[in-house]
């Protein structure tokens, strides 16, 4: 399998909690570079996904690769899948960043201090180093007057800014947003869209788990539609959006269209 | 009344008042200590050690604190465990305020979302470097005001160590009086000791906390 150009791959998904099972086998490639755009109704799955993706809820069935490494997973020498050693998952994990709906910030470190942790803690840069970077990143997503200011007193734009200005530190491979605006007030969607927006023309690598139907028109290569734990429709955002084949696309479009 | 007698047995007094403040803090320390144990005990995953958490909680939690003194200093040599008087002391504080600490601490971690946990696994921390830099810093801000209580009322159930002649500041003071027959003089001056210490100790934990929760401040 020629995976030099994939950032991530998925293969056959399952999870399930308990009785429940939320993925019933979804499959998919992002290529570098390629920001993806994934759609549906809520509790078809979507969340759970970008879970499984980054290993923080592991898949019950299925092989996902991150740049061609098999993710969360080593063969040993008889060819038995094992979970992989804290300390290599870990890296893996710092490959993959992740914004999510909530921002999750932590509440006791400034804008700047919630940025340069990741680069400081796990990549061993010095203060100096990481505050430069985290300086540039954060003047990248405008937040350069709010450096030194604590969560509390951002509003949810710029807290969610500064979660995307965290996930770039460790200069991923790949970023999954989990509904990164669905938290937030309508009048400050806007600033975290055109920040995510820039990034898309910038060669990064994206899963955006969104409803923003006018985002994924003007950013995504690629639209997935999730329904019920599987992929039931892609493509292109025109093909998607201005002629979905499936009747259950068509139904959820209408609804968020309008 | 007589504040001559004060300070007449004043040296004598205030040895009992070190001797209070060194098992107290002591008494914290161990406590908080094995306090911190328990919670790890409890979040290990381990079933027998979880249990075992349970019942000696359990156990503490239904015995009052001189109860478990006369265990301790009067039981335990009938089957061969002698303590001094003061081991003994402290190893009551300790026992019996342990649970409490760990309890405050539980508390005090589970009050930080998951949220910020995954987060930080998204990053690629381990476990060690969340409890440190993610866990420990918030918990403590939340932990500060229901710690300084419990720990007030360690220092105060210190006193009961007199009952097993720990010289510490309520025996000395048994012993003045029973000198000087001038209860009133030196019991009031005991009490207003108690307050003051116990006051500004108040006052200095709320000013650490704050500072400790100042990133929380919205205005």
């Amino acid at each position: 399998m020629n995976t030099n150009n994939e950032a991530i791959r998925a293969e056959n998904i399952f999870k399930s909690f308990g009785e429940l099972t939320v993925l019933r086998g979804v499959s998919l490639a992002v290529k570098r570079g390629e920001v993806v755009c994934i759609m549906g109704p809520s509790g078809s799955g979507k969340s759970t996904l970008l879970r499984c993706l980054n290993w923080l809820s592991p898949p019950t069935e299925g092989t996902i690769w991150l740049g061609g490494e098999v993710l969360g997973l080593q063969e040993t020498s008889n060819g038995k899948r094992v979970v992989l050693p804290d300390s290599k998952l870990r890296r893996q994990r710092s490959r993959i960043g992740m914004v999510f709906q909530s921002f999750n910030l932590w509440p006791h470190r400034t804008a700047i201090g919630n940025v340069m942790e990741g680069p400081m803690i796990v990549n061993g840069a010095s203060k100096i180093e990481a505050r430069r970077l985290a300086n540039e990143i954060l003047t990248r997503v405008g937040l350069a007057d709010k450096v030194d200011v604590y969560p509390a007193k951002l509003s949810g734009g710029q807290q969610q800014r500064v979660a995307i200005a965290r996930a770039l530190a460790m200069q991923p491979e790949i970023i999954l947003f989990d509904e990164p605006t669905s938290a937030l007030d309508p009048e400050l969607v806007g600033e975290v869209l055109d920040v995510m927006k820039s990034l898309a023309t910038q060669e990064i690598t994206m899963i955006v788990v969104t409803h923003e139907v006018e985002f994924a028109k003007d950013a995504a290569d690629r639209i997935l539609f999730m329904d019920e734990g599987l992929i039931v429709e892609e493509g292109s955002p025109l093909e998607f959006l201005e002629n979905p084949k499936e009747e259950r696309s068509r139904q959820f479009l209408e609804r968020y269209l309008n | 009344m007589e504040l001559s007698i004060i300070f007449e047995y004043a040296p004598m007094l205030l040895q009992g008042l070190q001797l209070t403040i060194v098992i107290s803090i002591g008494g914290i320390i161990c406590s908080l200590t094995l306090g911190s144990v328990l919670v790890a005990l409890s979040r290990s995953g381990i079933r027998a050690l979880v249990i075992l958490v349970r019942v000696y909680t359990e156990i503490i939690l239904g015995i009052p604190v001189l109860v478990l003194l006369y265990l301790i200093y009067f039981v335990l040599p009938e089957v061969g465990i002698r303590f001094a008087e003061i081991p003994t002391g402290l190893l009551t504080l300790t026992l019996y305020y342990s649970p409490y600490m760990a309890e405050i601490i539980r508390g005090a971690i589970n009050a930080i979302p998951t949220g910020q946990i995954e987060a930080a696994r998204t990053v690629g921390m381990s476990n060690f470097q969340i409890a440190k830099r993610i866990m420990v810093p918030q918990a403590l801000g939340l932990a500060i005001p229901p710690l300084t209580g419990i720990c007030i009322g360690l220092v105060k159930d210190s006193a009961l160590l007199s009952i097993i002649s720990v010289h510490e500041f309520a025996y000395q003071t048994k012993q003045a009086v029973a000198r000087t027959f001038a209860p009133f003089e030196l019991w009031a001056f005991v009490a207003l000791c108690y307050w003051a210490i116990l006051s500004i100790w108040e006052v200095v934990m709320r000013k650490v906390e704050r500072r400790v929760t100042r990133y929380r401040e919205t205005g």
